[in-house]
């Protein structure tokens, strides 16, 4: 079972993704901020990790620059859920790999048509098999 | 004086005249007594020499030929007369009174019969000038005569005295002629002279030199001497006079000048801003005391001396010296922003602009440096890009959640009627969050464009605050929060907008609860006195630090610290309530302990029952 690690400090959207992609069959833990899913990553490495930006203690961005520096190697995909203005600040991630951004408002069939081609590619290489 | 010099002068003038003519004259007589001395002697000598040498022999002592000679030569200083043999024995001889004649022994060779010798008289001693020539018989030398003369300075003859006085007369006669003479030509100078001493006087009128030299031999020469130093002098005068008024307008246009000066640097330095004048040298020329606070450099090290000098900053330095090195012609002005090193949350601006001259716009006399505090505008402006930020985050949060529910509810999720409920709510929720956010924005768009209108109404302020207190509490529900209430039975009625004091009320309540602490209180109370009604709501959460005490009130303001920035927020709510408290004539004022809580007294004036 493939495990997506959701980042977001509105329970509504926790709510949503947690009750859309478990019913997709992937593994679903839930953190409220930056500091928590960094803490959850070093206890076991998702698949995939969906991280809001604006969260409060750390924030997405940190949070990506601490696992690039920790984890220089990382397998995972890094999806961030951005609003447009936050686009401008995408800079911070043009020496980061293997990171997706999709945009609010975020439709959880977007996601989740996402993670199915993303998983099948994946799959098709055999990293994950 | 001078003229009595002048007189003595010619006296010594004359009387050495009269010497060197009465020393010319002696040495003349000496020279003429001279040759007369050698006629004499050299023909005697030869005449003597003719008389026979026995007949002297044969005058047996009595040398009456020699004596009468003697007499004869009396007036000549005769000393003595002798006839010697070839053997320089003396046949016969006779000598003046006190003279003796010298024994010699002359040459019996031809080639020396005759001559001249200077000798000294054996008894006194003086000279003697002796001629002597041969005694021949048959051609044979039998002796020699001798004739000797004194050979002494010949005093002055006395004869000569009259002649001499003859000449000295016209001498003396001619020194005071001619002294009258120069004195009277001298006369106009010496005038001329007290004229000039008069002239010279401190004070005196000025007057041209006048000259009285009529009928005098040098008057011609004068006058026109004269006349021509008149003109040089009145030139002069004249010069003096045009260089004393161009020294006077030059006085006054340079206090004109100093003045202006001074009126000019006193508008600089009252100006609000840090101004800088740089030379195309780029050496400081002037600089105001507003730039110290600013550059944190003493407005005296930068006088007269180039930024490499004393500024710290390196970036400021770049800016400054890449503005230097530019052509003129491609010079314009510029503005850069930077952080003083020792405070980082100070922002200075500086532009600068080339200072072109007037009169030839392609030179450049130098550069022109404002320095301004700009902290408050970058504070502002980075808090409204964060305040975009901010925005767009808090309406995209509740956006989202609606995209997310609705498109849920279209599904297999639809269909649970729990479901169904649950994402009713979010969405309801959702749509509040941002119709508050909407109506708060709108009201503050509003106030600020001064198109916002009061609607006084008389209003319960005590149903207002209930009403508002009621809902709070209704959307807290859940939360560990306590809510107190304290509100007097009675307040009197208010006229005030309604809808815009709930907003402020709401406003206050909401900030309540979104800075406290779980298990803290939120306390709303009123009271009353006979000119005012004072609202309190009180808050026992994070505080406020005190230095931001003075800043919640501005808008999109938000305390950096991270109690703050975990909690959504714009910076709009208090902004607004203070804003809709003023345009009631009322006051909204803060008083917070960091740590233990926040109190904001909202005051509002009573209106009288009939405005």
């Amino acid at each position: 079972m493939k495990q997506i690690l959701i980042a977001d400090d509105e329970p509504h959207v926790i709510r949503v993704l947690k009750l859309t992609l478990e019913r997709e069959g992937y593994g679903v833990t839930a953190v409220g901020n930056g500091e928590q899913a960094l803490q959850q990553i070093r206890t076991a490495h998702p698949d995939v990790l969906i991280t809001d930006i604006q969260m409060p203690r750390m924030t997405g961005r940190e949070l990506c620059q601490a696992i690039e520096k920790e984890w220089p190697q990382r397998r995972f995909t890094i999806i961030v859920m951005t609003s447009m203005t936050e686009r401008e600040q995408r800079e911070w991630v043009a020496s980061l790999k293997n990171i997706q951004f999709l945009e609010k408002p975020l439709s959880p069939r977007r996601l989740v048509a996402f993670l199915h081609e993303h998983f099948s590619a994946d799959g098709a290489d055999g990293k994950h098999a | 004086m001078k003229s009595d010099r002048l007189g003595l002068l010619m006296i010594a003038f004359s009387l050495l005249a009269i010497a060197l003519v009465v020393g010319l004259l002696a040495g003349h007589q000496r020279e003429a007594r001279a040759v007369q001395m050698r006629d004499q002697g050299v023909s005697l000598t030869r005449m003597l020499a003719n008389i026979p040498f026995q007949q002297f022999a044969s005058e047996r002592g009595r040398n009456s030929t020699l004596q009468a000679l003697m007499k004869s030569q009396a007036s000549l200083n005769f000393a003595y007369g002798a006839v010697v043999d070839v053997q320089g024995r003396a046949v016969a001889q006779v000598a003046a009174p006190g003279a003796r004649v010298p024994a010699l022994r002359l040459s019996p060779e031809p080639a020396f019969w005759s001559g001249e010798n200077r000798l000294q008289s054996p008894g006194d001693g003086r000279d003697i000038r002796e001629f002597y020539g041969p005694i021949l018989e048959n051609g044979h030398l039998k002796g020699f005569v001798r004739l000797g003369y004194f050979d002494s300075d010949y005093p002055l003859a006395l004869e000569q005295l009259p002649f001499l006085a003859l000449l000295a007369l016209p001498v003396f006669l001619l020194t005071p002629a001619f002294y009258f003479l120069v004195k009277r030509a001298v006369k106009p100078l010496a005038s001329i002279s007290r004229q000039m001493q008069d002239w010279l006087a401190p004070g005196s009128a000025r007057k041209s030199i006048a000259i009285d030299a009529t009928g005098d031999l040098a008057a011609g020469v004068l006058q026109d001497f004269v006349q021509r130093f008149n003109g040089v002098m009145q030139a002069s005068e004249q010069r003096v006079r045009e260089l004393e008024a161009e020294k006077a307008s030059m006085q006054t246009s340079s206090s004109v000048i100093a003045y202006k000066k001074e009126k000019i640097d006193a508008v600089l330095h009252a100006l609000p801003e840090g101004v800088m004048v740089l030379d195309e040298s780029g050496i400081v020329t002037f600089a105001n005391a507003k730039l110290e606070p600013l550059l944190g450099t003493e407005t005296a090290a930068m006088i007269g001396r180039t930024p490499r000098d004393w500024c710290k900053n390196q970036e400021l330095l770049a800016f400054l010296y890449r503005h230097q090195e530019q052509p003129a012609n491609t010079y314009r002005a510029e503005t850069m922003e930077f952080s003083p090193t020792q405070a980082h949350d100070r922002r200075i601006s500086v532009s600068v602009t080339p200072l072109f001259s007037l009169k030839d716009s392609s030179r450049v006399l130098g550069t022109l440096a404002v320095v301004r505090d700009a902290t408050g505008e970058y504070l502002a402006r980075r808090s409204s890009e964060e305040f975009v930020a901010n925005l767009s985050h808090e309406l995209k949060a509740p956006l989202n959640t609606v995209v997310m529910y609705s498109e849920l509810l279209e599904g297999e999720d639809g269909k649970s009627s729990e479901f169904r409920v649950e994402a009713v709510n979010a969405i309801h929720e959702s749509a509040d969050r941002m119709a508050g956010l909407i109506g708060n924005l709108l009201n503050i768009s509003k106030i600020e464009m001064g198109s916002l209108s009061l609607h006084r109404q008389r209003v319960k302020l005590h149903d207002l605050l209930s009403d508002a207190f009621e809902s709070i509490t209704q959307q807290s529900k859940g939360s560990s929060l306590e809510f107190q209430l304290r509100l007097p039975a009675e307040i009197g009625l208010v006229a005030v907008d309604k809808d815009l004091l709930r907003i402020a009320v709401d406003n206050l309540l909401t900030n309540a609860i979104k800075y406290n602490r779980p298990g803290g209180t939120v306390t709303l109370s009123a009271e009353e006195n006979d000119e005012e009604i004072v609202v309190r709501v009180r808050d026992t959460g994070i505080g406020i630090p005190h230095a931001d005490q003075a800043r919640v009130f501005d808008k999109f303001f938000r305390a950096a610290s991270e109690e703050v920035t975990e909690r959504s927020g714009h910076g709009l709510g208090l902004y607004l309530a203070k804003q809709i408290v003023e345009l009631h004539h009322g006051e909204l004022t803060v008083s917070s302990e960091p740590g233990r809580g926040t109190e904001f007294t909202l005051l509002l004036k009573k209106t009288p029952l009939n405005s």
